[in-house]
């Protein structure tokens, strides 16, 4: 088919495309400049032919500033089906009351391109057409310079521009690698926007899998607080994802389901589709009613998804999605959707970078986290990067775990206890600083500082005054004021005498399974005790040894000889 | 002699005769010794031809001189279109009392279906007694 053939000329000076539809045989593609040639072609014959009412006794039908900026004058015009088979530059028509802007993608070929426009994605996303003879999707492509996609799209209608002429493209296939290019206002002629599309090789479980994956879920959408890096103060986020089952990289998989194209998921109010993270953090004062946790919110020139606000009542930051129009400005007043309630921007506002998907990179074993992004501490290993919303790194701790095996359940009793460096059980890792005498002791002060690498929680063996150590569990413990904090106890009788020693028994149980252990947070390697008794009905010599709790955790197996 | 019929030119002649047509458009009168013959028109007839030259046309470029408040080709319609052979092209054409908007054209060149393209060019002439030029800017397209 040829140009003349797939489109036609009305006595309205209509310009309609009359060839076969997208993927049929002999559908047509042409360039601006084609047609703009193809007019002029007809605008110098002596009379009109067939379809194509032009003429020279005509009004002239169009104007060329550029090969790639061709302007419909005098009436004539296209409609968007006609747009669709052209590429390749700009077409203005009814004075610039309307015009469409040339695009063009490069991407590996078969790439599916989304296009959100306005706030919402177009759904007639014709440009992923397969063309007829072809087995990849994109019209107009140009493999060998690497365009995938070659087409033209309406960005302003009825003298205004569409959401002024600002365009998010994106690829969100499964299996492969998500990607983003913000066109931030289209320009005339051809607009290019690089995107990625190629196999994700942390993303290859079949999506029907990743499905089931419910247990991944986000305990707390909006303003969270969490202390990532343990060291007892909290950086803010704006979620707080907690991976249930999942590996980390597993994780990284669902969150690309949930965003994926085609996804019937809601994060924060939006579909999954139109969600990317925080695109600005915005400064905000002059608080007004109570916002929600998350919420849509709008402002004069723009609307947004609100993700995280850090007080609902007296906020002074909330962190937003942009959606439509551009960010708020100095003094401006936001309006939660939801609540009502409104704030002015006090002067800062600021830009942050997106990752795709939103939460970050996987590197197959860690995460890098996007942008804002909160994740349960434990859930979390030592490889692992987050990045809270002042936008500072934060590196969780090496926990560490220390495993006992070979044990037997209900007979061995497994004492795991720091090592005096000299094969021994350190008991004197504390002395006590004040006697203990009180009927409900909960409170046990030591001198020695507290190492870092102490369990938040477990149990402390002190020296009673008849020269047994008795046990007692620890809840919590303050490194600053040297305190732990135990299970109320009676040392009313049998006290524990001010300067009496103490130590963390890290195991200190009957063995209730065949491995016992502890989960530290790593700070230099420590010298373990261990010691296994079993006096009951089939009795085993006492097994005692030294260990060593390094950087990647450790382990021993105990030896159960028989003492029968 | 006067005329007893409507007519469309006066004309003032020389000859002292008289010639009564019949014809609904002229009723000459010629008076004897005057020399005097008038012809009277309908203000819309032309009153004579004048020549436009298009100059610096690029040959093969199609051309269409039309009325410019009515788009119609002007008069007469043969010489009013064609395409150029030469650089300079002589078009007669007819012309009106001094007002008739049939004077007032507009002129169409155009090339564009073969190498070298050029942009539509259009201009507006006035037709007058004199004789008329009209250079043609081309550009290419």
């Amino acid at each position: 088919m040829t140009i003349a053939t797939d489109f036609e000329i009305q006595a309205d000076k209509d310009i309609r495309y009359v060839g076969a539809a997208h993927g049929a045989s002999g559908a047509g593609y042409y360039t601006v400049l084609e047609f703009h040639r193809w007019l002029q072609d007809l605008a110098d014959d002596s009379g009109s032919t067939g379809d194509d009412l032009l003429d020279i006794s005509k009004a002239t039908p169009s104007d060329k500033q550029f090969d790639t900026i061709i302007t419909l004058v005098n009436g004539y015009n296209i409609d968007d089906t006609a747009a669709e088979h052209l590429y390749g530059g700009s077409i203005l028509q009814a004075g610039g009351d309307v015009i469409y802007d040339g695009l063009q993608v490069i991407a590996n070929a078969g790439a599916h391109v989304e296009i959100v426009q306005n706030g919402a994605l177009i759904t007639n996303d014709f440009w992923n057409s397969i063309p007829f003879g072809s087995s990849t999707k994109g019209l107009n492509p140009d493999t060998a310079n690497g365009r995938s996609h070659r087409f033209i799209l309406k960005v302003r209608t009825g003298g205004a521009d569409i959401d002024g002429r600002r365009l998010i493209l994106q690829t969100r296939e499964w299996g492969k690698t998500f990607s983003e290019f913000k066109i931030n206002g289209t320009d005339r002629g051809i607009n290019v926007a690089p995107l990625t599309y190629a196999d994700d090789l942390n993303n290859t479980t079949a999506s029907g899998t990743v499905a089931t994956w419910t247990d991944v879920t986000n305990v707390t959408e909006g303003y969270a607080l969490l202390d990532v890096n343990a060291d007892t103060t909290d950086e803010a986020y704006y979620s707080e994802w907690d991976r249930g089952s999942r590996s980390i990289n597993q994780f990284y998989e669902r969150a690309k389901y949930l965003t994926r194209r085609g996804t019937s998921e809601t994060l924060y109010g939006l579909n999954g589709e139109l969600f990317r993270g925080i695109t600005h953090e915005v400064t905000v004062d002059t608080p007004s009613g109570t916002f929600s946790a998350f919420e849509a919110i709008s402002w004069s020139g723009g609307t947004g998804q609100m993700l995280a606000i850090n007080s609902t009542t007296a906020p002074t930051k909330l962190w937003l999605q942009l959606l439509t129009g551009v960010a708020p400005t100095d003094n401006q007043t936001i309006t939660g959707g939801t609540s009502g309630a409104t704030c002015l921007v006090n002067v800062t506002v600021t830009e942050r970078t997106l990752s795709f998907p939103f939460v970050g990179i996987s590197t197959g074993s860690a995460l890098i986290g996007a942008y804002g992004l909160g994740i349960e501490t434990a859930d979390l290993s030592v490889s692992d990067k987050l990045f809270d919303l002042t936008n500072t790194q934060i590196t969780p701790p090496n926990l560490v775990t220390f495993t006992v095996l070979g044990l037997v359940s209900g007979e061995d009793y497994i004492l795991v206890g720091p090592d005096d460096g000299a094969g021994a059980l350190d008991d004197a890792q504390f002395t006590l600083n004040g006697a203990l005498s009180g009927g409900t002791v909960t409170s046990v002060v030591v001198n020695e500082a507290i190492p870092s690498d102490t369990p938040a929680s477990g149990t402390l063996r002190i020296l009673r005054a008849n020269g047994a150590y008795s046990r007692h569990p620890y809840s919590a413990y303050n490194a600053g004021t040297k305190t732990f904090t135990i299970t109320s106890h009676d040392f009313s009788s049998n006290n524990a005498a001010n300067g009496t020693s103490a130590y963390i028994s890290y195991i200190d149980k009957l063995a209730d399974a065949s491995t016992a252990t502890f989960q530290s947070q790593y700070a230099s390697d420590r010298a373990l005790f261990v010691r296994r008794r079993d006096g009951g009905a089939s009795p085993t010599k006492t097994f005692e040894s030294s260990a060593t709790l390094g950087s990647a955790g450790g382990s021993i197996t105990v030896q159960r000889l028989s003492d029968a | 002699m006067t005329t007893s019929f409507p007519v469309k030119q006066r004309l003032m002649m020389s000859r002292m005769f008289t010639r009564i047509l019949t014809t609904e458009a002229v009723k000459s009168a010629f008076m004897c010794g005057l020399g005097q013959h008038s012809i009277e028109k309908l203000p819309t007839d032309s009153v004579g031809t004048t020549v436009l030259t298009l100059t610096n046309v690029v040959v093969g470029s199609r051309y269409r001189v039309e009325v410019a408040s009515t788009g119609a080709l002007a008069e007469p319609t043969a010489n009013a279109t064609g395409v150029a052979a030469a650089p300079t092209i002589d078009i007669s054409l007819s012309r009106y009392a001094v007002g008739n908007a049939n004077n007032d054209l507009r002129i169409k060149v155009r090339k564009a279906s073969s190498a070298p393209l050029y942009q539509p060019y259009e201009t507006q002439a006035s037709l007058s007694g004199d004789a008329l030029s009209v250079y043609i800017a081309q550009q290419e397209d």
